[in-house]
Formats: C-alpha cells, structure tokens, sequence
C-alpha cells in the first residue's frame, strides 16, 4: 500500500531533517511532499548567490527563518579577485525585508555588505538574532553600530576575517542597556579601540554570553575584568595578551581565569607574553581547543602551555618561522588520542 | 495482548478510575485514567463532559491500539519514576524503551502515527516521526518512495528542473 502521512505528520517528521541534502531529497519524492517541504523549510544555504535570484528562493521557500548565503569565490582570499567583481548582498536584503519580516539569522560569506544594507537588516526583521559575517567587507563600525542600537533579540554576532573600515569603537555603546540576549560576540577582526566600558557594561548584563572573541587592541590589563563579569564564558578570544611584566596583574589575571571553570577553548594571544601564559594554567585541564593561529608564541612555551591541557582536542597553529619541532613531536607522543 | 478487559494485567494504581478503550473492530481495552490520558483527544473528550462508558476510537485497530496502550503505560510508569528516582536515571530507562519500542516495520510505523496523530499522544508522535525521518536520512528520492510506496507524479522535466535548482544553488 501507499503510505499516505497527512500534511501535518509529514511537517512534523521534516522538521527533524535539518540536512540540506536531506531536504531537498524529501522535496523530490513527489509534488505533494514539495510542496509541505517548502513551506515548512526554515532555513538555507544557497552557496552562490549568483546562482539563484532572491525572487525565485522566496517564491519556492515563503517562511524562511535562517540565510546563508555565500559571494566571491573562494579565491578571494587570495586576492584574486578584481575589485567590483560583485557579490553584493544589498538586493538579497532588500527583498528578504519584503519577504521575510521573522528572519532571524544571517550567514554572510565573502559578500560585500554595506552600512546601508546593516542598516537595513537593523531595521527590517523583529526578531532578527544572529549575524554572522565571515571574510565580508564594505562596512564599518557605523554599520555595527545600527545593529546593535536596533536588534533587540540579537544573540550573537560574529566578525571573522572582515575587513571594516573602524571609524569609532564607540558602535559597543550602543547596544541599549536593555540588551540582555547576547551569547556571543566576536570580534577579533576589528583594528581599532572599543569602548572599554561599554564592554564591560554590555558583558556584566548579558548573563548567557558563552563566547566572547576580542579583538587585538584590548589590552592584557582589561580582560581581569572582563573576565570577572561572566564567570560562565565557554568560549573565549583573549586580545593581544600582552603587558610588561607586573606581579599584580598576574595575580588579578590568574583569579579571574580561576573563575571561568567553565572555559573549553581559547583563542587570541596575538603577542602573547609568555610569563603571562601560566595564568591561565587553573583552566586549562578543561580545554578542549586551543586556536593559536595568530598567535606568537615560540614552540617551549606552547609545550608548556599544552602540557597543561589533557582534554584538549583541537589545535590550531601555523609557524612563519623555523622551529625546532622537537618539544612538539615529543608531545604528539604524549597526545595519542 | 488481552481483548477483553477481565483478562488485562491490572497494574499499581488499581484504585485508579478505569475506561474502556474501543478499537475499530470491536475490541475492548481497559486502562487506567492516566493512561487514558496520555491521549490529549481523550482528555478533551473527558474535559468536554464525555459521559459514556466506552470510547470508541473508529480509527485504531486492535493491533495497532494494544502498541498504543503498551507505550501509555510504559510513559505513565516511567514519568512516575522521574518524579521518584530524579531525571537522569529515568532519562536513561525512557530512551533505552522508546528506541526497542520503535524497533519495528514501515507498515508497523505508520499505523502507529496515524493513531497517535489521532489520538494526540505528543510523546509517540514525535518518537514516531522521529523514526521517519531517520529512515529518510541519507536517502536518494527514489529509495524514498520506495520505502514509503510513493508515485513519482513529477514529469522528468519538471523533476529535472528541481534538481538543476537544487545543485545550483541549495547545496
């Protein structure tokens, strides 16, 4: 016999297929499970945005709450791309605000995003909560600054590898004091100052915030307290890392770390000084990733510092120098799990 | 399973208050209240004042509702042991159940689903469409309507254009 699901049991059994493969399989099967499909699909990915008009995905996909979408190839990267190539995401914003009024997640990769079209997002979508927006570039902080004033549900919002034109690390003040919701912030490829007391402002009353990704121009002397405001980070980016050597700061570093039982990655250490390293030691048995990409920290005292973290999973390192990759073949043995 | 309520196993709460369950083709089922009541459809019928001896479920065979029966009182017993024992162990216990219970055939499946869409039992619904879309999980549409008997009612130039789509831009 045919097996017939009503219309609800079938929105019912897709609303646990969360796969896109998966979905667009399902929409395959026959008109009648298409058409379900659609218009219960919560969220793409649509990986050229030159691939598909933003017309035609909100004619097939009416109720979209979440949106990635994806620019320039991947050799942008490299630069090889000429300037004005495209992949400009204003129009995908202009008719989302038309089609999509509960969006609530944007994933931008590789696109060029304007203040304008910040704005726009800022303004057009009431329950819009996530942002995230890797290797974009065309905006600046005025352009976060609209995110933050207007997104009342934002809860996360993340900067990887963009290039922003940093007018004034005054756009964290504008997160109004009744914004509570954030449970990550990062923003590690900012240039420029933030504002350090809208920082500590905005993290002491965002009580859910697990990841916090600085940038490297906050200073080794901010982050105690940083630190002392959300004992409950999972996730952070610690800033440059680095001060001249004083005995008090290590100390206030130390406690505060000490209050973090819940960390399980780091990241940051851009010029990290090593006596500071041990200051993190009371965390590291729970670290589970370590992200020392951008960090300058010579092979002895990475040793030190990874000896320190038995649980920890995921490294990530790059070296431009010629090291002595000994310390690190002898704890790979260490490490056979 | 018993058809007739004298032989059913009387379980615990036997003080409880009793109702006759009727199944499609005739069948008696006598349960306890809170079983009963796992069907949020019954427990509308009660709160609207159903008065009547036996509820008659004109869409659940007798097959299909002594499953039925079996997992409300299996959740009944283990919802009282969370509130006993704490959560974790009985996490543990319902998750082991459930995943033997819905051990079973498509045919099986989907007349398990129609009676708990029927009869509005969230937990069997969703451990039920659950186990649909692990089934579908990984498949090519063809498999698909395989397994679920289902006719292809798209032309090949109207499925041609869906996955020109789907390679495009949705993957």
């Amino acid at each position: 016999m045919a097996y017939s699901f009503p219309e609800e049991v079938l929105e019912h059994v897709f609303s646990f297929i969360q796969d896109d493969k998966d979905r667009n399989a399902v929409s395959l099967v026959c008109k009648s499970w298409y058409e379900i499909e659609r218009w219960c699909r919560r969220r793409i990915f649509v990986g050229n945005c030159y691939a598909v008009s933003p017309r035609i995905v909100m004619r097939r996909f009416p109720e979209l709450r979440s949106v990635s979408l994806k620019g320039k190839p991947h050799f942008a990267d490299f630069n090889l791309v000429p300037e004005g190539w495209g992949g400009y995401v204003y129009p995908w914003i202009s008719a989302m605000a038309e089609a999509y009024p509960w969006l609530e997640e944007l994933r931008l990769k590789r696109m060029v995003v304007t203040d304008e079209a910040l704005e726009l997002i800022s303004r057009s979508f009431k329950n819009f909560s996530v942002l995230v927006l890797s290797s974009c570039e065309g905006f600046t902080t005025d352009g976060l600054a609209a995110i933050a004033a207007n997104c009342r549900n934002l809860r996360v919002l993340e900067l990887w590898e963009c290039e922003v034109d940093d007018r004034s690390g005054n756009w964290l003040s504008h997160f109004p004091e009744s914004c509570t919701s954030l449970v990550s912030l990062s923003f590690p490829c900012l240039d420029g100052e933030v504002s350090f007391s809208a920082l500590e402002r905005l993290v002491s009353r965002c009580t859910n915030l697990r990841t916090l990704r600085l940038n490297n121009s906050v200073p080794l002397d901010k982050l105690p307290n940083l630190l002392r405001r959300a004992p409950q980070l999972v996730d952070l980016g610690t800033g440059a890392y680095t001060a001249e050597l004083r005995p008090e700061l290590y100390s206030k570093l130390g406690d505060a770390f000490a209050g973090c039982k819940g960390l399980k990655s780091l990241s940051g250490f851009w010029e990290a000084v090593p006596s500071y390293l041990p200051a993190t030691y009371s965390i590291c048995a729970g670290i589970r990733s370590l992200n020392l990409s951008y960090a300058t920290i010579q092979s002895p005292d990475l040793v030190k510092l990874i000896r320190q973290c038995p649980n920890l999973q995921r490294l990530y390192w790059i070296t431009l120098k010629t090291v002595d990759s000994m310390p690190l073949q002898q704890l790979a043995r260490t490490f056979k799990s | 399973m018993a058809s007739s309520s004298s032989s059913l196993p009387s379980p615990s709460s036997s003080s409880s208050k009793k109702f006759i369950l009727r199944s499609s083709d005739g069948k008696h089922f006598e349960v306890d209240e809170a079983v009963a009541l796992q069907s949020e459809m019954i427990k509308q019928m009660v709160e609207d004042g159903f008065g009547g001896d036996v509820i008659p479920l004109l869409n659940v065979s007798s097959i299909v509702l002594s499953k039925v029966i079996d997992y409300c009182k299996k959740h009944v017993e283990l919802d009282f042991k969370k509130k006993m024992d704490g959560d974790n162990e009985a996490h543990e216990e319902i998750k082991n159940w459930d995943s033997e219970y819905i051990n079973v055939g498509v045919d099986e499946l989907y007349h398990l689903i129609m009676a708990a869409n029927y009869l509005h039992i969230k937990g069997l619904l969703d451990l039920t469409c659950q186990k649909v879309a692990d089934i579908i999980k990984g498949k090519q549409p063809e498999q698909i309507r395989k397994i679920f008997n289902i006719e292809n009612d798209f032309t090949p130039e109207e499925e041609q254009e869906i996955r020109k789509e789907h390679s495009w831009a949705f993957e």
